[in-house]
């Protein structure tokens, strides 16, 4: 690796031209075809460095270097199956060598298919090449995966352990340092043919903020307005009877948050009250803890809450999958229970699932997340966007989408709706069956976020 | 003139200049080692290009090989190095020349099949061994290289052009220790010797 990476720098981007030349003059003569495949590497021609590498490959019977070039290339060229293969194939062929298996590290970096999983592998290889003995610059690929795993600060040591110059472009971009976010959303609720809700508006403010990825905390405050009709259904002699409510909900939300190098957890404290003519308050708290188990990142998450009107338990557990670097699916299971604090109704309870799917496109500026929700609802608390859904009635199914676009290098705006089924168990029909309201929720923000962001040219 | 007339006179200068290049040859080697000597290397060629068709035999084609060698024209020279080989095919020192221009034409892979073929008949020659681990080196084939480096030193212990080629082979294998042991040893007796020295830098370097 390091014999390649000397090549590399050697080797000028113009210089590509005189190469190919002097590759076709002499196709027997290795030292070109490394030197081409070497410039093809800075170049970032995949195409070349795979032809050059492969000659070099073979003129040498399979030399260390050349494999090696060919793994990279293949990387390069965006044929991971293969890069990897042959990295699998380059460590049988030189066992217990720490360039073959920083090679194999390599390949499993760049590997799009799983990337939490490869990521893993990765600083496994990685840190196997370093018991060997290998050069200290491996550190950085160890640094590098553990930023692929979220852990900017795993990732500063390891960079902080090596003075090759990828250890000092790694150790600037994971420096320790805080990081600041806001975002605005504001959204309209409309409720159709509910008893009495019509339409709700809200609008929430976030602030928050971060050091390197170990630490958080955050503030979010939310208002809900709530308009209503009451009896609207009624009628009496002297006509329909119709009186207008109104009230308003107002929500504190403080937030913090942990993590190890794979762990970690997000706390959340939540204070409502409904003012108007509707007299409520909510104190909720919990939150969820989480744990990266190649391929997968499991959760649980537990809440309790204390409404005016009664108490609040959910439980939660959830999975997410990196399928590849832009796309991730997660599913999970979650019970809710409400016990009321009087009157005859005893206790809610409902168990739902959920599947969702995001893309979160690296050279992209568009994302997209969706999700279903199967199963009842009492009163969830919603983490990813907080908020508490305290309707009377539970909540049957949904299903959300939302889209965002980068505005700028670190401006986001997004945009979602929610779909969902509203059970009326005072209107049932008389076949046991729920009656359901349709509520359909909008909402549009703008997230701002300052602060250092790690990346890595391949 | 009539048409019989000239023929005549024709076939008497035809043949009274075949006499004399044939009785001219001798002097005409003399005359393009001479020429070789002041580096005049196109007239040497000169000189042998002047010797009769029956008198191009196994050492014409040698000589020529090796002054096409010295101008530059490999092409020529591999192609009057296989003309030699043909006329002396069990030729050691044909084949050793017929290398030459093949591996400045950086045909590796033709050059170490003559070497191959020359080590078969006499597996200890010299330049064979140390132009196949040339060859080998310049294939990437390290470990080869490497083997054939040894071989060479085996027989010539003091040859530090082949032990610096053997620590650049083992350098190129990773072989961080042994490289910097073979550098070491070059410079110990050739302290000026340029490659051992860069040699030893590398391996500083990793």
């Amino acid at each position: 690796m390091i014999g390649i990476l000397m090549l590399v720098g050697l080797v000028s981007a113009g210089a590509s031209e005189d190469l190919q030349q002097a590759f076709a003059r002499w196709p027997e003569d290795y030292a070109t075809a490394a030197a081409l495949g070497a410039a093809a590497l800075a170049d970032h021609d995949g195409t070349w460095a795979v032809r050059a590498w492969t000659r070099a490959a073979a003129l040498s019977n399979g030399n260390l270097e050349s494999r090696v070039g060919l793994v990279r290339a293949y990387t390069l060229a965006g044929a991971h199956g293969e890069a990897t293969s042959r990295a699998h194939d380059l460590v049988e062929a030189y066992p217990h060598t720490p360039t073959a298996l920083a090679t194999l590290g390599w390949a499993q970096r760049w590997q799009p298919r799983l990337p939490q999983r490869s990521a893993i592998h990765a600083a496994r290889s990685y840190e196997a090449a370093l018991q060997l003995g290998g050069t200290d610059a491996y550190h950085c690929g160890v640094g590098w995966s553990r930023v692929q795993l979220g852990d900017r600060m795993g990732a500063h040591h390891a960079f902080a352990k090596t003075s090759a110059r990828c250890g000092r472009e790694g150790t600037a971009a994971t420096q320790p340092a805080w990081s600041t976010w806001g975002t605005t959303v504001g959204g309209v609720t409309r409720f159709v043919e509910h008893p009495w809700r019509t339409r709700s508006t809200h609008m929430g403010l976030q602030a928050g903020l971060q050091r390197s990825s170990q630490v958080g905390v955050d503030i979010t405050a939310r208002r809900v307005g709530l308009q209503g009709v009451e009896a609207r259904t009624r009628s009496t002699p002297a006509g329909s009877s119709a009186t207008p409510i109104r009230a308003r909900q107002d929500e504190i939300w403080l937030g913090g948050r942990t993590r190890a190098r794979r762990v970690g957890v997000d706390a959340r404290l939540g204070w409502a009250r409904t003012v108007g003519d509707i007299d409520a308050t909510a104190l909720v708290m919990g939150g969820r803890g989480w744990a990266q188990l190649s391929p997968v990142t499991l959760g649980i998450t537990g809440f309790s809450g204390a409404y005016s009107d009664g108490s609040h338990r959910q439980m939660g557990l959830d999975v997410d999958l990196p399928v590849t670097l832009d796309w991730a699916v997660s599913s999970g299971v979650q019970h809710t229970r409400f016990v009321a604090a009087s009157g005859p109704s005893g206790a809610q309870t409902g168990t739902m699932g959920w599947v969702g799917a995001r893309w979160l496109p690296r050279t992209h500026p568009w994302s997209a997340e969706a999700a279903v929700r199967i199963g009842r609802e009492v009163r969830p608390v919603r983490l990813a966007s907080t908020a508490v859904w305290n309707f009377e009635e539970p909540l049957l199914t949904s299903g959300m989408l939302s889209a965002g676009r980068l505005l700028g290098a670190r401006c986001t705006g997004f945009a979602g709706v929610e779909v969902g089924a509203l059970a009326v168990p005072e209107q049932a029909p008389p076949d046991g069956s729920l009656a359901a309201h349709t509520v359909v929720a909008g909402h549009m923000g703008l997230r701002v976020q300052s602060g250092p962001r790690a990346e890595e040219r391949r | 003139m009539s048409i019989w007339i000239r023929f005549t006179v024709a076939a008497m200068v035809l043949g009274v200049t075949s006499a004399a290049v044939a009785s001219d040859d001798p002097r005409l080697y003399q005359a393009s080692y001479d020429l070789e000597s002041i580096q005049d290397y196109a007239g040497a060629l000169g000189k042998m290009d002047q010797i009769g068709g029956e008198q191009q035999g196994y050492v014409y084609h040698l000589r020529r090989g090796w002054l096409l060698y010295l101008l530059g024209r490999h092409g020529d020279s591999a192609a009057a190095y296989r003309a030699a080989v043909e006329a002396a095919p069990d030729s050691l020192e044909a084949r050793q020349g017929l290398v030459l221009p093949l591996m400045a034409m950086k045909r590796w892979l033709d050059a170490e099949a003559v070497c191959v073929e020359l080590l078969s008949a006499a597996p200890t020659d010299y330049r064979g061994n140390s132009r196949l681990a040339f060859i080998l080196y310049s294939m990437g084939r390290y470990g080869a290289a490497a083997d054939r480096y040894e071989v060479v030193l085996t027989l010539y212990p003091s040859d530090v052009e082949m032990r610096a080629g053997l620590g650049w082979s083992l350098l190129k294998q990773g072989k961080t220790a042994e490289a910097r042991s073979a550098f070491e040893a070059v410079l110990q007796v050739a302290p000026s010797h340029v490659s051992a020295r860069e040699g030893l830098d590398a391996v500083a370097s990793l």
